[in-house]
């Protein structure tokens, strides 16, 4: 990798002449930095304690029970290790391709490898299938422009320039990237489908899991059974779940796009409100935090109507607190735990659905 | 690139269940996890995280696989806690609520967060590694050495994340978003 010029001397190590923006920033975020304090963390000490005496018959059959039960548990790590170890720069598989299908502008007929910065480009009505690493596959839709960036063990980045792609992934959360010209997009573990365009538009449906979307507009966290549009140049929607009605859906544009100037006790939030089912809480949540102001209306009210008695939010904490106090009711949303990626197991193994299947956003 | 001379001794004992080692492990490496963790979390959530991290990293310490490592693999280990924390709404909801005494320090405290809102808005090589310098005070080499990446790949995302940033900044408060 080359260096860049070197008149950042300050910027890399204090050394030249100060750069007085580098030093301003230094001086205002240097109270965020690491306070030392004392480590608090309990040192780990396994302890082990086998039984003996007149238990003995009982306990060799205990034994040979969690001997086999040990076995396994080995047996099931060394594979989870080797289905996360990939060699750096290390080429994918292209498993099957069907129509005109490219790499680095070569025509491919059967399988092949794409290696990082190769671009991988379908016509269409085309389709290519790749093996992630280990992690998972992919496959890529007609009209689609892929590019692998970089892949290593625990690390996989790759950009969509154009096109529809899908992904099941069954690793640690953010294993896998893709950045399209709206943002970036990271798995969470999970199953999700991708639309690009060039102008940053498109796309994103979950089938499992979570997927994060982080842009310069901001980050949204999309859970199984969601959908969110991103608008030119990659703004950001609001997810809704996949059975939300077409009203419901409309109102949500609506009310996104109008922002701050929407009414709180407007006809469109009584016209979602209205057409607004449990499963749509999502939706509600993220309208209350991205516009905290429609906490005055009927949208705070279908949510408490909605969510779980004990998960409490009052509109005077929201006032006094901000967003934060909406915590509650995110902790209480029917969807997986992201910590609890490995849940998902199911997507650890490859599907045999046919492209045009697995490319189709539509509920099931 | 593969951590100070010392940082495998210091693994290596704290492998042994050297209490010692693993204090000196903690205050050696805890500015870089508090900084990755800054870079996707809010602060309050980063000192907590910070924590947490170590304790999941000393506990899993016999799944490294080499000593040198230690410092790529803390840092992803912070990277993922980070992720994970993602999954709550507070990183959306912009400035920490904390309590205010002095308008000057509140004018302090807002100029930092707004610095840091435009520093998490880079992309994410450029975003850990200008928090590690400019907020945790780490230097270049530093920063190389204690994440497991390689000077010149450093230098590259300070140089270049600097440049966002400027722009970033000199756009204003909407800039920064």
């Amino acid at each position: 990798m080359s260096h860049e010029p070197r008149h950042d001397d300050y910027l890399w190590d204090r050394s030249g002449p100060v750069d007085n923006e580098v030093a301003g920033l230094e001086r205002r975020l240097a109270p965020l930095a690491w306070q030392p304090r004392q480590r608090a963390v309990a040192t780990p000490t396994p302890v082990v304690r086998i039984g003996g005496g007149r238990w003995l018959r009982r306990a060799r059959r205990a034994l040979v029970a969690v001997a086999a039960l040990v076995l396994v548990a080995l047996g099931t790590q060394v594979w989870y290790a080797h289905r996360l170890q990939w060699p750096a720069a290390q080429p994918w598989r292209i498993s099957a391709v069907d129509g005109g299908v490219t790499v680095g502008g070569k025509a491919l007929t059967a399988g092949g490898w794409l290696e990082p910065g190769a671009v991988l480009e379908t016509s269409k009505g085309a389709s290519a299938r790749l093996r992630i690493a280990r992690i998972g596959e992919m496959v890529l839709g007609g009209d689609s422009r892929f590019a692998l960036v970089e892949t290593r063990d625990g690390r996989h980045r790759t950009r969509l320039q154009r096109g529809t792609l899908w992904a099941r992934v069954w690793a640690p959360p953010g294993s896998f990237g893709v950045s399209t010209p709206g943002g970036d997009v990271f798995d969470l573990g999970c199953e999700f489908v991708l639309q690009a365009r060039e102008d940053g538009s498109g796309s994103l449906t979950v089938r499992s899991g979570w997927v994060q979307i982080d842009n310069a507009w901001r980050e949204v966290l999309v859970p199984e059974g969601a959908r969110v549009e991103f608008g030119v140049r990659g703004e950001p929607g609001i997810p809704h779940d996949l059975g939300a009605s077409a009203d419901f859906v409309a109102a949500l544009r609506t009310l996104h796009a109008q922002g701050r100037r929407t009414d709180a006790d407007g006809p469109t939030v009584h016209a979602l409100v209205a057409a607004s089912r449990p499963q749509d809480a999502i939706s509600l949540l993220y309208l209350l935090q991205f516009h905290p102001h429609l906490a005055d209306g009927p949208v705070f009210d279908r949510m408490a109507q909605i969510m779980p008695a004990q998960a409490r939010v009052a509109r005077e904490d929201l006032r006094a607190q901000g967003t934060d106090a909406l915590r509650p009711w995110w902790n209480a949303l029917p969807y997986p735990r992201i910590k609890r990626w490995w849940l998902q197991w199911p997507d650890a193994f490859a599907t045999g659905k046919a492209p045009a299947e697995l490319l189709d956003t539509e509920p099931r | 690139m593969d951590g100070s001379p010392g940082t495998p001794a210091m693994v290596k004992a704290a492998r042994a269940g050297d209490g010692a080692a693993m204090d000196r492990l903690y205050r050696h490496f805890a500015p870089v996890v508090h900084g990755v963790l800054l870079s996707y979390v809010q602060h309050a959530d980063a000192d907590d995280l910070t924590q947490d991290v170590f304790e999941t990293a000393l506990q899993r310490l016999h799944e490294l696989r080499e000593d040198a490592a230690f410092p790529g693999w803390i840092v992803s280990i912070a990277r993922r806690a980070a992720l994970d924390a993602k999954r709550r709404p507070a990183p959306l909801t912009g400035l920490d609520a904390e309590p205010a005494s002095d308008p000057a320090e509140v004018e302090d405290r807002t100029d930092a967060e707004r610095s840091l809102r435009a520093i998490r808005a880079l992309p994410e090589a450029y975003r850990e590694t200008l928090v590690l310098r400019l907020v945790e005070g780490l230097t270049g080499p530093e920063i190389a050495e204690r994440t497991g990446l390689t000077p010149g790949s450093v230098r590259v995302n300070l140089h270049r994340g600097m440049a966002q940033l400027r722009e970033r900044l000199a756009r204003g408060p909407g800039g920064d978003r």
